[in-house]
């Protein structure tokens, strides 16, 4: 960032994941070391015991016994698990109404929402067309289009909020979460905006995602030990568990947060953006483009590898993810690397595609704020090609005094984000 | 359900109520979908959708479109079950 430009802070967190239904909920199940993964529970028309993989980690509340029946019928379950987050995110920032013309807690034209995901409108999609193939096309639901648009959790917390100042939806798959954060701070440092709601969310527990993804070969087929299946950085990992949930953050303008007196988690003082432009959905080994992410956060916030206590990594539990991303810290931060305790929330939540990268920008902002890294709670057995000090099943203590954090996330088409967040 | 047409003018009102997040008590057989209660259009084809599967009445677009008052709905609806 330039010295010109108003910093950018953090003023609410909000998360509806398989942990919990909300972030503070979320966190202490996290820190207590608790499985959000599970048995697939579906009905039986979906006939799981034909699919390779049935464990997941669903949602720990359904977002549909929370909304009204209105908002369910009329939206996809991603808008869903996004609508009950950014609902907490901005009444956790002190907002007690939307923002709206004269008198409203916030001016709408400052005011911006970027909820991003990787696949949200697609269990819509699929049981629209069923719909269409069993009933006719008057069967379907004059909400279909609304309810599949990848851009409906955005524009649907836009209204939840009162965004007028611009509402957006990047898409990059499993980065998505914080492109969109990456996004919102760009919005704040613009002028475009005061306070912007950004985060991202996914809702594909569906067998075509859980067919598609084991095809792939990118599932855990831990199917008898669900709690134990994701296990990020372990030797023993063999692919990640499709989780769904949702995670935002309240982006604000340093200036009117003092403006308005409010309690700040920490600064989103950078981001670093890049693309492998290696394979379609391969890491690149070499990890070369989360390495530039990570450089291109420490150089935006004017800030070093030295000064990095924590990373929340994106690690999924992949073989090959796992470690391009390891070797991507270790020369991002070179012997800095020994000084930074790593964390890999996956092991505990699962993976939330879309939803990820705001979850678990959720989760950096809570470590910051309350001084401790969350565990990696399947690390039993290091990786040794993994050179980097992991924090194992107990969490860990962050140093008082300043603090600074880095979130990465990849997403499958090579896009590569760093976020860095600074105690204030 | 059966068809029982003293019934129609409360039940829609219900239904119409229920998916349009209006209270019932504000809504009476002379208010207008679109003008007064401030229905948008895909709440109303859900409405029609819901209404044909409650009632078996088939409301064909072009007579949906002319349908504007709660009253004209029910009486549509008592004339056709």
């Amino acid at each position: 960032m330039s010295g010109t430009e108003p910093a950018v802070v953090v003023t609410g967190v909000g998360a509806t994941t398989p942990l919990g239904g909300d972030a503070r909920t979320t966190w202490s199940a996290l820190l207590a070391g608790d499985s959000g993964i599970g048995a697939l529970d579906v009905p039986p028309r979906w006939r799981a015991d034909q699919l390779p993989v049935r464990i997941v980690a669903a949602a720990a509340v359904d977002p549909s016994t929370v909304l009204s029946p209105k908002d369910v019928r009329h939206t996809d379950r991603a808008t869903q698990l996004a609508l009950v987050a950014v609902a907490e995110g901005w009444s956790d920032a002190g907002f007690t109404a939307p923002a709206r013309d004269g008198g409203g807690p916030v001016d709408p034209l400052e005011v911006g929402a970027v909820i991003s995901s990787g696949l949200a409108g697609m269990t819509s999609s699929i049981r629209q067309y069923e719909i269409l193939r069993d009933r006719g096309a008057h069967g379907v639901s004059p909400y279909c289009i609304p309810m599949m648009i990848p851009n409906s959790p955005s524009a649907q917390a836009g209204l939840l909020v009162g965004a007028r100042a611009g509402v957006h939806a990047p898409v990059s798959a499993c980065a998505a979460g914080a492109e969109a954060v990456a996004y919102g701070v760009q919005m704040i440092r613009s002028g475009r905006a005061k306070v912007v709601v950004a985060g991202g969310v996914d809702a594909t527990i569906h067998p075509l995602a859980l067919a598609g993804f084991a095809r792939m070969g990118a599932l855990s087929c831990r199917n008898d030990d669900p709690r134990h299946a994701s296990r990020p950085f372990d030797t023993g990992r063999d692919g990640f568990v499709l989780g769904e949930g949702a995670g935002v953050l309240v982006l604000e303008d340093a200036e009117h947060a003092r403006g308005r007196s409010a309690r700040v988690y920490c600064e989103l003082a950078g981001y670093g953006l890049a693309a492998d432009c290696h394979h379609i959905a391969q890491p690149d080994p070499t990890g070369a483009g989360v390495t530039r992410a990570i450089t291109a956060a420490l150089r935006d916030a004017g800030t070093s590898a030295a000064e990095v206590t924590h990373i929340n990594a994106h690690a999924t539990s992949t073989p090959r993810g796992d470690l391009a991303e390891a070797g991507a810290i270790r020369r991002a931060l070179g012997r800095h690397a020994d000084h930074t305790c790593v964390s890999a929330t996956k092991s505990s939540t699962g993976h939330l595609i879309g939803g990820a990268g705001g979850v678990e920008a959720v989760l950096t902002a809570l470590a910051l704020h309350h001084r401790v890294a969350p565990p990696t709670t399947n690390l039993v057995d290091l990786d040794p090609a993994v050179d980097l000090d992991v924090v194992g099943p107990v969490p860990r203590a962050l140093p008082s005094g300043p603090v600074t954090a880095l979130n990465n996330a990849m997403g499958f088409g090579g896009h590569d984000v760093s976020l860095l967040l600074r105690s204030c | 359900m059966p068809f029982d047409p003293d019934t129609v003018s409360q039940d829609f009102v219900k239904l119409l109520s229920d998916i349009a997040e209006i209270p019932e008590e504000k809504i009476t057989e002379d208010s207008a979908l679109k003008a007064d209660l401030d229905v948008d259009s895909l709440a109303i084809v859900e409405l029609f959708d819901v209404t044909e599967t409650r009632w078996g009445v088939r409301i064909p677009d072009e007579d949906a479109q002319a349908l504007r008052t709660v009253g004209e709905v029910v009486d549509y609806i008592r004339r056709r079950a």
